[in-house]
């Protein structure tokens, strides 16, 4: 009794510092209709700050509080809404899951580069009042709890009082309902964004500065996923409520709590020894799904653009052609290193074909791809290599594969499953969730797992010794440990598996999955099981992710159960393959060579330059080089806000004039041959190549276009004519679409075209 | 009916002429590139009813959206009271005295029905003032207060959309397709407010594509065709040619 009391008592305090973090997100979401997954990054850089004041520069605790809550946090959320949320405005729901992941990415980028970019240090954040305590039912408690619980009620308190029963409050929620109606009415939506933004913010700050001492040396991430632990308070009360999100928080608290009572901190059970980190997990993934969900909507057309053209079959046949000529020719110039990062590029773009499939077409969003790589590793692992953990196959064999794509299957089907019912952000949270608690309670158990089905023993490895090795394929007579070839065979299983994609895209089934995702009410209507469908699509997925997780693994030979699976792997690999063009095959190509070429090959161009000019290094190297690593793949994916269709939709709207000068463009296409060949034989450089190459891409398509005027006259003339005329008095044609897309001021396409509207 | 009501008021200041409140001068305005509205000249006097009419998509939802501020102007002029406010921003207008209630319903679904007319109390005016006189104009969602307004009939959204509108005590009301999707009884009612409205001196400009209904309480209506004024007039003269309008022939009289 006197245990359960002592745990009831550190229950509410963790669950005091929830509250805290949960109400924030709540405010930003029911005043703004942004789920700001950033919440976790603002309150860790803010508990880097208060650190940096209170104790680097030893500044009193109470300037210090009020310099990072009061100004700093606040900041940092009325720069997150003038920059970058308020162009969220009109996007579709990917999108607006897909910038704030970036802005989450992009701030944990910055503090690293900032506090940690000379590798880890100790940041020991103290709390209030350093060790003092009170004896509170036989149990200790800081002052520093007593503190966050006093707070977290005043914070329920008054927010409660803010959001309905004060002008500026109902102001900001009306924001998210209308904001043009709001305006008729006299209210100022912007200024509303940026109270809702910077309290929002704030309680982030609080919520990070209260949780950091709980850690011992500050870790970015880890600090960060702490306060996702807080997310399911706040989806439990469905991002709105902030009574509920308050009880929420403390179930969830006291649940934490009551499991270290029980399980003797995780000591009684050694199997289940991470189930504690999992809790919030599993918390969430049980909110969502016993959330009442709203109807399907019939009404909720989105005022969005965001649509990919749809190559025909036999364009992707001579695109993929094209594809694998041109890597073969590519590799054969590189260096071992640089053919390296490129196969490594290769795998991510394998893994972002299934998102291609799911979100790009599907509209559906699954946070856990790495998740699915991982299981699939240790499923081919258990078939080719064994628990005797000596490698007894030479090459990763075809079985596995498919066992390893069917498991996959298996696995997102039951999560889909319970999960059927959810669209969009809430899907997204349950992937999540499913990819937290598979990383706490399964690639991070060392356990091997013994039992017996109909009499057989048999015994599952997980991670035990914290890593898994495949081996690569030897398949066809040619060896695929050699990295150019192995770079080749994935090329060519990337180029099948994006046939197939467009087949599928093309095919009936193909339009049932957009009808999907454009209307689900209206596929309703016209009889299609939309749960079947939903199904059979996060299957398929899944199985995709699992192929291209084991040809991920199959690349790095080795894998650790580390912060591969942490969540964050999979959440940038999903924006940057929004931002290469999730509805585009060549969308994921672009987002795999981006994400490895970006993360690797920047940063060691900076530290070339640094070595060549030493009086620069700290520019080059601490400047951009760790700049461009750290922050820069999250910085492009802000960008997205301008171009939500991604950027395979700009690089072929930028080569579409070549296909009206046939000529033109074979000797383009044919000198890159004869050029590639010189260099080949080392006539000329191959950074001369590639410079000569890149800057053509850019300079071609004009010239062209400014030879031949009179083949581009109706793109020039384009908006001159009645509209009522196009199609019947010519062809309806690509700039038809975008003139129309203005003119009905549909956001999304081009915003800087169409701001006027707004 | 009503300018014969004005007429009759002894209000000595705007007897001689009738004097503009809202006026529209060559205007042309449209969303990016696209001209919707072609030099449009339209005035709204003080105590009007005016109805603008035509079929669809002739630019009388630009017109209205182009006179509370939503729509930027690209040239000509938007004059409320004698000045100019042209490139005047949306709240800046409703505070000023220009209520919109836009097609559809204008109100905010996920808040309750005292909270959306919080909405209005921006003029000065109490919360409990407003809902006094809401209450007594529309009775029935009194007993709503506390539902939230999405969850209402389109005859009562309508309702919360108007009260809160004329909370406000706006110099000019706009009102875009009042009628849309209700039923005639409720449409009726609501125009019976309308013309008490006016007859308390608010200018009302009414948009509507189903003629028959307003023509009865307007002073005054234009039709609308291609993004132009086509023809200005006393409800009566103009009935005739709305058909000839709606059925794509010419209007010229």
């Amino acid at each position: 009794m006197q245990d359960f009391l002592a745990y009831t008592v550190l229950g509410i305090c963790l669950g005091s510092v929830y509250a805290i973090a949960a109400t924030g997100l709540v405010v930003t979401y029911s005043t703004s209709g942004v789920f700001n997954v950033a919440h976790g990054a603002v309150a860790t850089i803010s508990a880097l700050v208060y650190w940096q004041l209170r104790q680097g520069w030893h500044l009193s605790t109470p300037l210090a509080i009020v310099l990072t809550i009061c100004v700093f946090a606040p900041a940092v959320g009325i720069f997150l809404e003038l920059v970058v949320m308020r162009g969220l405005r009109d996007t579709s729901e990917v999108t607006r899951l897909v910038i704030p992941i970036a802005v989450l990415l992009a701030i944990n980028g910055l503090a690293t580069w900032v506090w940690f970019r000379d590798g880890s240090r100790a940041i020991v954040p103290k709390k209030f009042f350093g060790e003092q305590h009170l004896q509170v039912l036989g149990q200790a408690v800081y002052y520093h709890q007593v503190i966050g619980v006093g707070l977290a009620m005043a914070t329920a308190g008054g927010l409660y009082v803010l959001l309905y029963r004060s002008r500026l409050g109902v102001t900001m929620r009306a924001t998210v309902d209308d904001r043009r109606l709001l305006m008729l009415n006299g209210g100022r939506p912007d200024r509303a964004s940026l109270g809702s933004w910077a309290i929002g913010a704030g309680l982030a700050g609080l919520a990070g500065v209260l949780l950091a001492p709980q850690q011992g040396a500050l870790q970015i991430f880890a600090l960060t996923l702490l306060v996702f632990d807080a997310y399911p308070a706040a989806v439990g009360g469905r991002l709105r409520s902030v009574p509920i999100t308050f009880v929420g928080a403390m179930v969830l608290g006291l649940t934490r709590q009551y499991f270290d009572w029980v399980s003797h901190a995780g000591q009684s059970w050694l199997a289940l020894r991470n189930l504690r980190n999992a809790i919030p997990a599993i918390l969430l993934f049980a909110a969502l799904l016993f959330l009442p969900q709203g109807r399907l909507r019939g009404a909720v057309v989105a005022r969005t653009r965001e649509r990919f053209t749809v190559p025909t079959m036999k364009q992707a046949v001579a695109w993929g052609g094209v594809l694998i000529a041109a890597m073969a020719m590519l590799q054969a110039l590189m260096k071992g290193a640089a053919v390296i990062s490129l196969a490594n590029g290769m795998a991510l773009s394998l893994m972002a074909l299934s998102l291609v499939l799911l979100t790009g077409y599907a509209g559906e969003i699954n946070l856990a791809v790495y998740t699915f790589a991982g299981v699939a590793l240790i499923v081919a692992w258990q078939l080719d290599v064994g628990p005797t953990g000596l490698a007894t196959r030479a090459s990763l064999s075809v079985t596995a594969i498919l066992a390893a794509m069917l498991v996959c299957a298996v696995v997102g089907g039951l999560i889909a499953l319970p999960a059927l019912r959810l669209r969009g952000l809430y899907l997204g949270l349950a992937t999540f969730a499913f990819g937290t608690i598979v990383y706490q309670l399964v690639i991070l158990q060392t356990k091997p797992l013994r039992g017996s089905i109909f009499g057989h023993q048999f015994t599952i490895n997980l991670f035990t010794t914290g890593s898994l090795t495949v081996p690569r394929p030897h398949w066809f007579g040619i060896d695929f440990r050699d990295q150019r070839a192995f770079l080749m065979l994935m090329t060519v299983m990337f180029v099948l598996i994006g046939l197939a994609l467009v087949g599928i895209r093309r095919s009936a089934y193909g339009r049932m999955i957009i009808a999907m995702k454009d209307s689900p009410a209206a596929c309703a209507t016209l009889g299609l099981n939309i749960m079947r469908l939903k199904l059979g699509v996060f299957m398929l997925s899944s199985a995709l992710a699992g192929l291209g997780g084991l040809m991920w693994a199959a690349q790095q030979r080795t894998l650790a159960n580390n912060n591969n699976f942490d969540g964050f792997a999979s959440l940038l690999l999903f924006m940057i393959a929004v931002v290469g063009g999730i509805g585009y095959i060549s969308g994921a190509l672009l987002a795999g060579i981006f994400l490895s070429v970006l993360s690797v090959v920047m940063p060691n161009i900076f530290i070339k330059l640094g070595s060549d000019y030493p009086s620069l290094h700290w520019f080059f190297v601490t400047g951009i080089g760790n700049f461009t690593k750290f922050v820069g793949p999250a910085l492009i994916g802000i960008r997205l806000g301008k171009n939500p269709s991604g950027i395979a939709q700009q690089v072929m709207d930028g080569f579409r004039p070549l296909k009206r000068v046939p000529l033109g463009t074979a000797a383009w296409a044919s000198s890159i041959v004869v050029l590639w060949f010189l260099s080949w034989r080392g006539a000329i450089g191959h950074w001369t190549f590639a410079l000569v190459v890149i800057g053509s891409v850019f300079i071609v398509p004009r010239v062209l276009m400014g030879m031949f005027p009179e083949r581009f006259e109706d793109v020039a003339n384009a908006g001159q004519e009645d509209p009522d005329l196009i199609g019947l008095a010519r062809p309806f044609q690509r700039h038809d679409r975008d003139r129309f897309d203005r003119e009905l001021a549909l956001p999304g396409h081009d915003r800087s075209r169409s701001d006027a509207t707004s | 009916m009503s300018e014969s009501l004005a007429e009759s008021q002894p209000e000595p200041i705007r007897e001689p002429i009738r004097e503009p409140i809202l006026e529209l001068v060559d205007v042309v305005a449209g969303y990016g590139p696209i001209i919707v509205l072609q030099s449009v000249s339209l005035t709204l006097h003080r105590g009007e009813v005016l109805a603008l009419l035509g079929p669809n998509g002739g630019g009388k939802s630009t017109a209205m959206q182009v006179c509370c501020g939503l729509v930027p102007i690209i040239s000509g002029q938007l004059r409320f009271a004698g000045r100019s406010i042209t490139g005047a921003a949306p709240d800046a207008l409703a505070r000023a005295g220009v209520c919109a209630v836009p097609e559809g319903r204008g109100i905010f679904p996920n808040l309750t029905v005292h909270e959306n007319l919080m909405m209005a109390t921006h003029t000065g005016m109490s919360l409990a003032e407003i809902e006094h006189t809401a209450f007594a104009r529309f009775p029935a969602l009194a007993s709503r207060r506390w539902q939230l307004a999405g969850t209402m009939s389109g005859g009562q959204q309508q309702m919360l959309s108007m009260s809160r509108a004329l909370a406000t005590n706006p110099a000019v009301l706009l009102l875009d397709e009042l009628s849309m999707g209700l039923a005639p009884k409720i449409v009726s009612q609501l125009y019976e407010i309308v013309a008490n409205v006016a007859a308390e001196g608010v200018s009302v400009l009414l948009i509507e594509q189903f003629a028959r209904s307003v023509l009865r309480i307007a002073d005054r209506a234009a039709i609308m065709l291609n993004g132009r004024i086509v023809r200005t007039g006393p409800p009566d003269e103009l009935a005739d040619e709305l058909s000839a309008a709606y059925l794509g022939g010419k209007a010229n009289s």
